[in-house]
């Protein structure tokens, strides 16, 4: 269920810190950041896309299926989730060269930055003070990362993910990726 | 309309081949339907010539999020070819329909050779009876006239992909009646990137206008999901929405289910498991397609178990891990006939012969 955006405020006001941190927090839905567990999943997630959630109850290694969120599945290059413990360096939503992350996921692509989780990848932006691309292969997972998901306190799949709000950065980069995915699609 | 052509084109075969060998032979079960083999899917009958792109661009669900449309398109290829002279749905008062139905699956190349991604499209072509009853006359013919040696199985390929002549013939026989303006069904089975995790959903095309497949048994609900973690080691298989019909193998297969059933459930399970084997109980019409794809992925499981599952068919060893979900195609390089399939093509082969038989 989504709850309004003032009686979402007044929840994440008057919630203690280790309340809002609990798995599976249904106040945290509808805060614009995809959250999955409890066996449902948040209407903040797009629907009909294989982006998985910002936030997962699923163990490590593991990622939720928004067709399915209850159930967990090995995660693996091309699924949208950034899995360091399976050896990914990024993950952009598939397994072909190009777009940011290498086929294998084992490398980010020349000037590209790609962030942790389901952020996706997006062409690092120009710095007028250093001109020199990023190299590839070089990952900028950890930092293209850093600092945008202050609330998790988890690291990437790990279990009892559903931990304060934080991250909408990174679901804007995901959401980025699937209107590519389903630009591409309507050509 | 193209089915007058169509017509004359394979009667015309037909009479030909039957005027160079005499009187056409019984149909066996591969005249009715085949596997291609891996190395000849782009060729036989690729995607182009029996998907057209907005058809398949329409589909609700990429096939795989790992590949790019185009390419996925490009990789597509018939891998099943099967004719049917009544298909029905919702049982024995449905209405028959002749029909030409293939699955296409992506097919690659990968380090290991040549594979599929676990994925496919499965289009259906409206015919006439009489056009069912003169492609299947004219592929035994066929395959009589090339001298082939065809097994009762459908587990392998057709052996006729050896013959260049039987495969640009048999491709001659089939294509009339894969047109665009008979294509009334296009069902997907798409897959994500852990090959853990499908959708089932699908279109039904009136006058090339494609409007939502509704799924029978699943209420409101246009797609059916599966999920199955447990590979070969155990079944864990989720079925969401969970199933009315046949809820005693989801109960059973899903994660937990079969350590937590008792003798009574795991006997039901196996009782579901033999309807939704049996065409003459199950249909599309009276089943979802996850639940009768997980059918043939849980009997392994069901057998080892302890209960008895006697069946008329042989369980492919590829059913052994139960990710296989696959109906009449690939599991990757597997070749996966599942013995629901295997029943079916039988009933279809003894429907057609008798429809030969009494054909003037």
């Amino acid at each position: 269920m989504k709850l309004a955006p003032a009686s979402l405020s007044l929840l994440l006001l008057l919630a203690p810190a280790a309340a809002r941190a609990a798995p599976c927090d249904a106040a945290l839905f509808g805060d614009s950041v995809c959250d999955c567990g409890c066996g449902t999943v948040d209407p903040d997630c797009a629907q009909g896309t294989f982006t998985v959630c910002e936030r997962s109850h699923c163990a490590a290694g593991q990622v939720p299926w928004e067709h399915s969120p209850a159930s967990c599945m090995a995660s693996a290059c091309g699924d949208g989730w950034n899995d360091p413990a399976r050896g990914e360096s990024c993950d952009d939503g598939n397994a072909l060269a190009g777009g940011g992350c290498s086929a294998t996921c084992a490398a980010v692509s020349a000037g590209y930055e790609c962030g942790e989780r389901a952020s996706g990848c997006r062409l690092a932006p120009v710095d007028a003070g250093s001109p020199a691309a990023p190299d590839a292969g070089v990952s900028h997972a950890q930092d293209a990362g850093a600092g945008t998901d202050a609330g998790s306190d988890q690291p990437a799949g790990s279990a009892g993910g559903c931990a304060a709000a934080g991250g909408t950065p990174l679901a804007w980069a995901a959401l980025g990726w699937m209107l590519t995915r389903r630009s591409a699609r309507s050509r | 309309m193209t089915r007058r052509p169509a017509l004359r084109s394979l009667a015309a075969s037909a009479l030909l081949l039957a005027a160079s060998c005499g009187p056409a032979p019984r149909p066996v079960n591969q005249d009715v339907a085949f596997l291609v083999p891996l190395a000849r899917a782009g060729e036989f009958l690729p995607a182009a010539a029996v998907l057209p792109r907005p058809v398949f661009d329409r589909l609700h669900h990429p096939l795989t999020v790992v590949d790019e449309p185009d390419a996925l398109y490009a990789a597509l290829g018939a891998v099943s070819v099967r004719l049917d002279g009544c298909f029905r749905e919702g049982g024995t008062g449905g209405t028959c329909r002749p029909q030409v139905r293939l699955v296409l699956q992506p097919v690659m190349t990968f380090e290991s050779g040549l594979t599929t991604r676990d994925a496919a499209v499965h289009v259906f072509f409206s015919a006439s009876e009489q056009e069912i009853l003169g492609a299947t006359s004219a592929l035994a013919a066929l395959r009589s006239e090339r001298k082939l040696n065809l097994s009762s199985e459908v587990e392998t390929p057709h052996p006729g992909f050896t013959d260049a002549e039987w495969t640009r013939r048999a491709k001659e026989i089939l294509a009339p009646l894969l047109t665009a303006s008979r294509l009334v069904r296009a069902t997907e089975m798409g897959v994500h990137a852990s090959n853990q995790a499908w959708i089932f959903a699908g279109l039904d095309l009136s006058s090339g206008v494609p409007a939502d497949i509704r799924i029978p048994t699943l209420g409101e609900h246009t797609d059916g999901h599966v999920t199955s973690t447990g590979g070969t080691e155990r079944t864990e298989i989720t079925l969401d929405p969970f199933p009315t019909v046949e809820s005693a193998l989801a109960r059973w297969v899903a994660p937990g289910g079969a350590a937590a059933a008792t003798e009574e459930d795991r006997r039901a399970a196996a009782a579901s498991v033999l309807r939704l084997e049996d065409p003459s109980v199950h249909d599309s019409g009276t089943v979802d397609c996850a639940t009768c794809h997980a059918g043939s992925t849980a009997r392994h499981a069901l057998a080892a178990s302890g209960t008895g599952l006697a069946s008329p068919v042989q369980v492919p060893d590829a059913y052994l891990d139960t990710r296989n979900l696959r109906a009449f195609g690939y599991f990757f390089d597997k070749p996966s006939v599942s013995p629901r399939v295997q029943r079916e093509i039988e009933a279809v082969r003894m429907d057609l012969t008798q429809r030969l038989e009494k054909a003037p």
